[in-house]
């Protein structure tokens, strides 16, 4: 496969979660709009690996037998896949010495573990932990192809082809489900994120927490005075008309 | 009335995990049940007397703050930030 086409990149489609969204802000270089948490992880690992532009990665795709009608299809995994793990993970990645964005050639196969810049850019409303880590290649990918896989969920890997046509498995990134928390975007075509590891602004989390203790004050008395009013009536169903009960 | 009080425990336990999205929601949720619990048993104590009568909605409120059905959702609340707490924790790891 060539070169990419820049203009092709500017404007993928990422499909997930049956929905369809589009990149409007070129996800090569320069600032993008982050998407979701895949993409974000993607987005940022590929930034950390700097493999980008070298891979010749033109689209974006879902693994055989498990994308949308009409999307290139995956290779399957060799029943034998190249162990690429060439070096033990580091005790402490953060180590002096160690350089934190390693250059990405020896990485691969390196388990490299780093606050990706857009974590620490963006709110994490659930206090959880926001981290990526490239656990190792084991996967063929098509050479100019990156592969989202498989499920779409919080838990789900993301693998990313290069061009020798390996590929590198994230870990989850362990941002919780935030309900119902919406981040609005001025893109048109990323209004609508329900995607279970969106980030909300922070207006829609102190929304969110403010609404959460209105409802943890106004709740449980509400259910009391309502299991009290049928514990009443139940009381009084079982006494029969002549003040006895039944 | 007993299917009420069934559905009413649904519709608590749905409405708690919509609504009880932070963990401050969750110890409120808890202080205030536990409190109406206490109030609830004090109010109480001694049994009224025969005879004396109580407005309906603060007899609610009294019989159903001492009522197992209380007691059942503090110990709901308790058990889901325990396995919220070991969630933070196995996510954090």
């Amino acid at each position: 496969m060539g070169k990419p086409d820049k203009s092709s990149l500017s404007h993928s489609t990422y499909r997930g979660l049956g929905r369809t969204r589009s990149i409007k802000e070129p996800v090569i270089g320069g600032e993008h709009e982050v998407l979701s948490g895949h993409q974000a992880t993607l987005i940022s690992v590929l930034r950390h690996a700097k493999r980008w532009p070298d891979a010749g990665l033109g689209s974006i795709f879902w693994p055989a037998g498990r994308g949308p009608p009409g999307c290139p299809t995956l290779p399957h995994p060799t029943a034998d896949p190249p162990d690429v793990l060439l070096h033990p993970r580091p005790r402490n990645p953060q180590s002096p010495g160690r350089p934190r964005h390693a250059d990405p050639s020896p990485a691969l196969g390196h388990r490299q573990s780093s606050i990706p810049a857009w974590c620490a850019a963006h709110p994490r409303p659930c206090g959880d932990s926001c981290t990526t880590e490239v656990i190792g290649a084991s996967r063929p990918v098509e050479d100019g192809h990156l592969a989202l896989d498989p499920s779409g969920t919080v838990n789900g890997m993301v693998s990313m082809g290069y061009a020798n046509g390996l590929s590198a498995e994230l870990r989850p990134i362990p941002i919780r489900q935030c309900g119902r928390y919406r981040r609005s975007s001025q893109h048109g075509d990323v209004r609508k994120m329900t995607s279970p590891n969106q980030v909300a602004a922070p207006s829609d989390i102190r929304k969110g927490a403010a609404l959460s203790i209105i409802a943890a004050l106004l709740g449980p008395p509400l259910v009391i005075f309502l299991a009290g009013f049928l514990t009443i009536q139940l009381d009084l169903s079982q006494v029969g008309a002549n003040g006895c009960r039944t | 009335m007993r299917a009420g009080l069934v559905l009413l425990a649904f519709a608590a336990g749905l409405g708690y995990r919509s609504l009880s999205l932070t963990w401050t929601g969750k110890v409120v949720t808890l202080l205030v049940l536990v409190t109406a619990a206490f109030v609830g048993a004090y109010t109480l104590r001694p049994i009224p007397a025969d005879g004396e009568q109580h407005p309906i909605a603060l007899a609610s409120f009294m019989y159903g703050a001492v009522s197992p059905f209380t007691l059942a959702l503090i110990g709901a609340v308790i058990a889901d930030m325990v396995f919220a707490q070991r969630r933070r924790r196995a996510n954090l790891q």
